[in-house]
């Protein structure tokens, strides 16, 4: 039996789908009957809550665990409609120096032994937050969109987390546009791990449900059919827990382009 | 209820806001609750064993993408301990640094402005609190502008606090911006009773200041209003040990702690907390009420599932044990509660 797992999502660029992936994920693994936690280690600035359609419930923090104003299990949000998920969110007040890495590994540390996965959303940056985040991971996921910033920060995290001693890397390629890379109008993903070199976790296509569950508060691996988007999570998350699942084709469907031609002349 | 125009939403005790689960987590004591890893190699070579420079070399022979897959031996760790209860893990965290937020107040006293400084247990100023400080301040001098007379004389209440040359200046200059004029400097501590002097104040070292300490003990009694003209966006939070007016919204993520009322002339969608030393009989109201979630003393309550169909001025208060959400216009003709 493996130990509990303890996996931070991290990009370094902003924007790119940490905070869409963690939720999705940690909502997804939930699902797959796992007891999961989530940390929004986005002090300041957090998002998760509201991804999750969890802020108005959301009484104490981190922050106050670690006041000693609550226990740890009163700051724990639990989703309702997944009880398997649970998320523990960040002070919206205070800046991301209000909190330690030492306090973090003791936070996390303490979840780990009540839950089998604790995913902890990294903010944006190499600072002191992503330091804070990354301090008591023993996985991480790296997140980036191909494209050459993202590709560039993503690098500079392997980097760092190389040198914290986390060593267990997988990559997720975010927002890829099949028909574009067609075109050798965007890196492939071959393009993206020539440069990252770290075992791919999987690739999710660009999909405008993300914003559309984003904007509700329902992750999208909660909708009823799932898009595309949806199925390559649900195969991360397959991956995740050890299961051997291909690559989803992402090829452009060419004949809607022909039909569109076709629609042009009729 | 009276007549019948108060709507109940949901409420509950402070760590349970409505509806909010909170079960107790399972203690998973079987191997067999959770399936068994299935022993998949994606590639002869554990992927995150092998090194990055040996895994890039593999990568720029092969032609495919490379997927990884977990499999049992990753996680290379015999620690096979069963899930606990997360309400019996007990975080032995030290509480003596973390002290309830203070924030710096202004009052007026006797035509003066008396600008406190928070106290805190460590004398002089992280970095970051002196930054919020300054933000805090910012935000008070802006927002109540229209009532701080120009060329008012501001005496500053340091208390305990190290302040140097640099950060005495940036407080004048905060100050200036709003035409007030910072005269005099009360200090415990013969540093900073040094800088002021040096910067031209005049300064008073030493005064015990008991009036001017808000300690525990000093009273009940709630300060003077606290009264803003501003947008309190996400990330800002208010405290004030008397009541809140704000002239303006409460964005979603802002929050306002009022020992008192609070009352928000514009839209609150934010945290509003009154009460907050746990006077159960204060109130806050709102012209358009749709709140993250609304705290009267110790209840706590989301707003109703289904926003009304269109807003009108509301007030919020407890009743029977928890809080309800009256029109503002019938309020004042509910009959008054028994408890």
């Amino acid at each position: 039996m493996a130990m509990n797992r303890i996996i931070v999502v991290t990009s370094g660029k902003g924007g790119v789908g940490k905070t869409t992936c963690t939720a999705n994920l940690g909502m997804a693994l939930a699902k797959a009957g796992k007891r999961v936690v989530v940390i929004d280690a986005d002090f300041g600035l957090r998002n998760l809550d509201l991804l999750l359609g969890l802020e108005n419930r959301i009484v104490y923090t981190a922050l106050d665990v670690l006041a000693g104003e609550c226990r740890l299990d009163q700051a724990l949000v639990k989703d309702k409609r997944q009880p398997n998920l649970a998320l523990l969110p960040a002070a919206q007040n205070r800046s991301k120096e209000s909190i330690t890495p030492e306090q973090m590994k003791k936070l996390v540390r303490a979840l780990s032994k009540a839950y089998n996965f604790v995913l902890i959303d990294s903010p944006a940056g190499i600072e002191m937050g992503f330091r804070n985040a990354i301090s008591a991971a023993r996985e991480a996921i790296i997140v980036t969109t191909p494209e050459i910033s993202a590709v560039r920060d993503a690098d500079r995290v392997i980097g760092l987390l190389e040198a914290n001693d986390v060593k267990a890397m997988r990559l997720i390629i975010n927002r890829l546009k099949p028909a574009m890379v067609e075109a050798e109008q965007m890196m492939s993903v071959k393009d993206v791990q020539d440069i990252l070199a770290v075992p791919l976790l999987g690739v999710i296509p660009d999909d405008e449900q993300v914003v559309v569950s984003t904007n509700n508060g329902e992750p999208l691996i909660l909708g009823k059919e799932l898009t595309k988007a949806g199925i390559a999570i649900s195969n991360i998350t397959r991956r995740l827990q050890g299961e051997k699942v291909p690559l989803m084709d992402l090829s452009a469907p060419k004949e809607s382009f022909f039909k569109k031609l076709r629609q042009l002349f009729t | 209820m009276g007549n019948g125009n108060d709507q109940p939403i949901n409420s509950n005790s402070s760590d349970n806001p409505g509806d909010i689960e909170r079960d107790r987590v399972e203690a998973n004591t079987s191997a067999s609750a959770s399936p068994p890893r299935k022993s998949v190699k994606a590639s002869p070579k554990n992927a995150s064993k092998s090194s990055r420079a040996a895994l890039s070399a593999r990568l720029k022979r092969s032609k495919d993408v490379e997927l990884f897959v977990f499999d049992e031996t990753d996680q290379g760790d015999e620690n096979t301990s069963p899930l606990v209860d997360v309400s019996t893990i007990d975080l032995d965290v030290d509480t003596a640094d973390s002290q309830p937020k203070q924030q710096i107040t202004l009052k007026s006293e006797q035509g003066r402005l008396l600008l406190l400084l928070p106290s805190s247990s460590t004398t002089s100023f992280a970095p970051s609190e002196w930054e919020e400080l300054c933000q805090q301040l910012t935000l008070r001098l802006n927002s109540g502008d229209r009532f701080l007379q120009p060329n008012t004389t501001v005496h500053l209440i340091a208390r305990d606090r190290l302040l140097d040359g640099r950060q005495l200046q940036e407080i004048d200059e905060l100050l200036s911006a709003a035409q007030l004029h910072m005269k005099r400097v009360y200090t415990q501590r013969r540093q900073t009773a040094v800088a002021a002097v040096t910067a031209g104040y005049s300064v008073e070292q030493n005064t015990k200041l008991d009036h001017f300490n808000q300690s525990p003990d000093a009273g009940e009694a709630l300060d003077a209003p606290l009264y803003l003209q501003a947008t309190v966006r996400s990330g800002t939070e208010i405290r004030h040990p008397g009541s809140i007016v704000v002239l303006g919204d409460l964005n979603p993520g802002g929050s306002l702690v009022a020992a008192g009322d609070i009352f928000v002339w514009g839209r609150l969608r934010g945290v509003a907390h009154a009460g907050s030393e746990g006077n159960a009989d204060c109130r806050i109201m709102a012209l358009q009420m749709e709140p993250t979630q609304l705290r009267i003393a110790d209840k706590v309550a989301r707003a109703p599932e289904k926003p009304p169909a269109h807003y009108q001025p509301e007030v919020a208060y407890i009743s029977q044990g928890s809080i309800r959400i009256a029109i503002a216009a019938d309020f004042a003709q509910l009959p008054v509660d028994t408890p």
